[in-house]
């Protein structure tokens, strides 16, 4: 019986290495967004260099070089909104006074590992949850082949649901019996 | 036809809140020709598949304060609105094992838990736990037929029959396979978790609370907050105090109070309710209001595939591996667990391999999405003293009362539960080639159990086998709070079994003018 089965960092970070040689060459990464996509930001907060610094670091919470700077800047845009607070943004500032001035325009590996020193504040919590919104834009949704909301064409019931064509036939075999 | 009561109409029986136990209990005292008047804090929610904004508009978002293990920025997920947490449930609906029911007897003693047996026997609860699966229709009970596999779905059976599981079946859904009850066959939308918006799915909003309405009997204010529950110098409970939609305090009377206002507020307000008669509490002499608070123990499983899954498809839950349900000490634990499929859409994926994943590599895990397949654990939680919900002595509510603090800490015994099922959960993927797993234990609690447990003693617990509680005869807690063992299963078709039994109960005392 494992020791400590509720805290499964130490696994989970193993786990999570190699995945992206696994991973790459399954996938197709050619969907992209149209370039004009890309509007300047009409923050509220934020002048230009901290919206630039902003952006880089929501691409580097979850990179996807595939998709254009426009679903980032909403993501940069939720930032610029909350920071209205001025608590919020000034436990901002202060994370974003941490990373080297040539952050934006260092390349991926040198940002994680600038930002993976403001991992334990509660400034990094607050980015990656504005970056994760990234996945609710609608926008993004065909690059990862997500569909949305059903609604619109009447459910999966008329459609296709099971379709494993890639597991041994064997195996498939076996879903015969499942309802008991 | 909603009907209007008189505040000093003490005549009638109030329900507080309007969820699962709530709406039930109102619908099946409403038919039996009982006036009902039903509080709930929460408002009238619209249903659109938007998962992120569907849970922003229920959400329960008073604040709480959270001491222990589970997450202190969202300690439990329940819903404040018409129709409560079970708009948003997923519909997994199971019967808590024979075995369970005298977990105690079966169990032994494990030290540091309280175990108890229920006061009443699964053979008892059966007929009852049968008139519920009929009521909520439930998938492959009664003659219903089974919900369509789908993708998700199939790969867990299929793994499970690798490693040689054979309690796999399409499980027992409340969500309608076929039209019936007025309510449509599920269009396996996908989006069950942020309420079905056909009403395929049995909740209090879509299949209980119309019930009662249409009978005539019943009254529901909405955006009515329960903040008291008074009694007379008889010490009957005589009414209940309640800010309603406008912010005024307003006070009904009743013949009856049944407290349906799940596992957290349910103890809250019998703790608000102190008086010179009930000092620690309404109902509770016993001193254990609130204690024994249990959550089920969940976790989750996420596979990385070798191809596509795209477990967006369909309901969200289906299906069932329940061989681990068993209490079989040998593997190091008491009680058991299940395996449900879930299914996952993009907008909430990025919490779910890690809640703290980011970076270039969690990124390519992302990318994944389409060949991510999923399972839930289940599991039974112990009952434990020190876990209990109490009043922060120093934070106040919007309405003016001491927000609760939760105390949850995990038992040894149900870290070890969840590592052997989070174990075989990643063997179960790997069975079938996953090139990646991520397990991990949940630490929101979505249900809430045994802060006024049942009993046979009045000191072992704060309600008999009706849910009655022992000092103020017709006061009822009609909620998990009940709960005196989790089970392996999730407890909503428990608390419906529970509600049909005590409305019979209420009605028959009612009848023979004993409350
Ligand atoms: C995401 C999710 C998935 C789930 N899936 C399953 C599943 O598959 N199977 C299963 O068995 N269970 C499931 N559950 C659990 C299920 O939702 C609950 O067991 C069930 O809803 C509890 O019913 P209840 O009546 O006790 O509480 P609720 O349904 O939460 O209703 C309580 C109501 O009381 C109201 N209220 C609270 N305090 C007051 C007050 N002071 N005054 C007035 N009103 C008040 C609340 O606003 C609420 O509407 C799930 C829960 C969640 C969150
Ligand atoms: S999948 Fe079925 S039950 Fe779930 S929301 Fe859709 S129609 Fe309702």
């Amino acid at each position: 019986m494992p020791s400590s089965p509720l805290a499964f960092s130490a696994r989970r970070r193993l786990l999570l290495t190699g995945v992206a040689g696994a991973l790459a060459g399954s996938l197709d990464l050619t969907f992209k967004l149209p370039a004009a996509a890309a509007s300047p930001p009409d923050l509220v907060v934020y002048d230009a260099p901290a919206a630039r610094t902003l952006l880089a670091v929501c691409r580097t919470l979850f990179p996807h070089d595939a998709l254009g700077d426009a679903p980032y800047m909403e993501c940069v845009r939720a930032i610029d909104a909350a920071a209205a607070d001025a608590g919020f943004r000034a436990s901002i500032d202060a994370a974003l006074a941490r990373l080297p001035a040539d952050f934006a325009a260092a390349d991926q590996a040198v940002r994680e590992r600038a930002l993976s020193v403001l991992r334990d504040t509660p400034a990094f919590g607050a980015l990656r949850g504005a970056a994760g919104k990234l996945y609710r834009n609608p926008a993004v949704w065909p690059h990862f082949d997500y569909p949305g909301p059903s609604l619109a064409f009447g459910g999966w019931v008329d459609r296709k649901m099971l379709d494993l064509e890639w597991l041994p036939a064997e195996t498939l075999q076996l879903s015969e019996v499942t309802s008991s | 036809m909603s009907a209007r009561f008189d505040l000093n109409d003490d005549s009638v029986v109030v329900v507080i809140g309007s969820g699962a136990g709530g709406g039930t209990l109102s619908a099946a005292l409403t038919a039996a020709g009982v006036d009902v008047v039903c509080l709930e804090a929460g408002g009238q929610v619209a249903i659109e598949q938007d998962l992120p904004t569907m849970y922003g508009r229920v959400k329960w978002a008073d604040t709480r304060l959270s001491e222990g293990d589970l997450n202190p920025a969202l300690p439990v997920f329940i819903a404040k609105a018409v129709g409560g947490t079970s708009i948003v449930w997923g519909g997994v609906a199971l019967r808590i094992q024979p075995h369970e029911f005298a977990a105690r007897t079966n169990y032994g003693e494990v030290a540091g838990a309280a175990l108890a047996d229920w006061p009443m026997s699964y053979a008892e609860m059966d007929p009852w736990y049968a008139q519920a699966e009929q009521r909520l229709g439930v998938t492959g009970t009664h003659g219903n037929p089974f919900l369509p596999d789908h993708n998700n779905a199939t790969l867990l059976k299929l793994g499970a029959r690798e490693l040689g599981y054979t309690q796999v079946s399409n499980g027992h859904m409340a969500i309608n396979a076929a039209d019936r009850d007025g309510r449509p066959a599920c269009r396996q939308f996908g989006f069950c978790a942020g309420g079905c918006v056909i009403g395929a799915k049995w909740s209090s909003l879509h299949a209980e609370l119309p019930k009662a309405r249409a009978s005539g009997r019943f009254e529901l204010r909405e955006r009515a907050m329960a903040v008291a529950i008074e009694h007379d110098d008889a010490g009957r409970a005589s009414g209940v105090v309640y800010v309603d939609a406008d912010g005024k305090r307003q006070r009904q009377r009743a013949r009856v109070v049944c407290l349906a206002a799940n596992g957290i507020e349910t103890p809250r307000l019998l703790l608000l309710s102190a008086s010179g008669r009930f000092p620690k509490g309404l109902a509770n002499g016993s001193g254990l209001v609130g204690h024994h608070y249990m959550t089920d123990l969940l976790g989750r499983a996420i596979a990385i595939m070798p191809g596509r899954v795209d477990n967006y498809r369909g309901t969200t839950y289906s299906s069932l591996v329940a061989d681990d349900m068993r209490h079989d000490p040998a593997r190091g634990f008491v009680g058991g667990y299940l395996f449900v499929p879930r299914g996952i859409h993009l907008p909430t994926y990025v919490n779910e391999p890690r809640a703290d994943g980011w970076g270039a590599e969690y990124a390519e895990v992302m990318e994944a999405y389409t060949n991510m397949a999923s399972a839930a654990l289940i599991g039974e939680d112990l009952p434990v003293y020190d876990n209990r919900i109490t009043l922060d002595g120093e934070t106040l509510d919007q309405y003016g009362n001491p927000v609760p603090v939760i105390h949850k800490r995990y038992h040894d015994n149900d870290r070890a539960l969840v590592a052997h099922g989070l174990e075989r959960a990643a063997d179960i993927y790997r069975a079938l080639g996953a090139t990646q797993v991520f397990t991990r234990a949940s630490n929101v609690a979505i249900h809430n159990l045994g802060t006024c447990r049942l009993s046979k003693d009045p000191a072992d617990g704060v309600c008999n086998a009706y849910g009655a509680t022992h000092e103020v005869p017709n006061l009822f807690v009609s909620d998990g709070s009940q709960f005196v063992t989790s089970g392996a299963a999730p407890p909503t078709l428990t608390i419906a079994a529970l509600a049909l039994r005590q409305a019979d109960h209420i009605v028959s005392q009612l009848r023979a003018g004993t409350i």
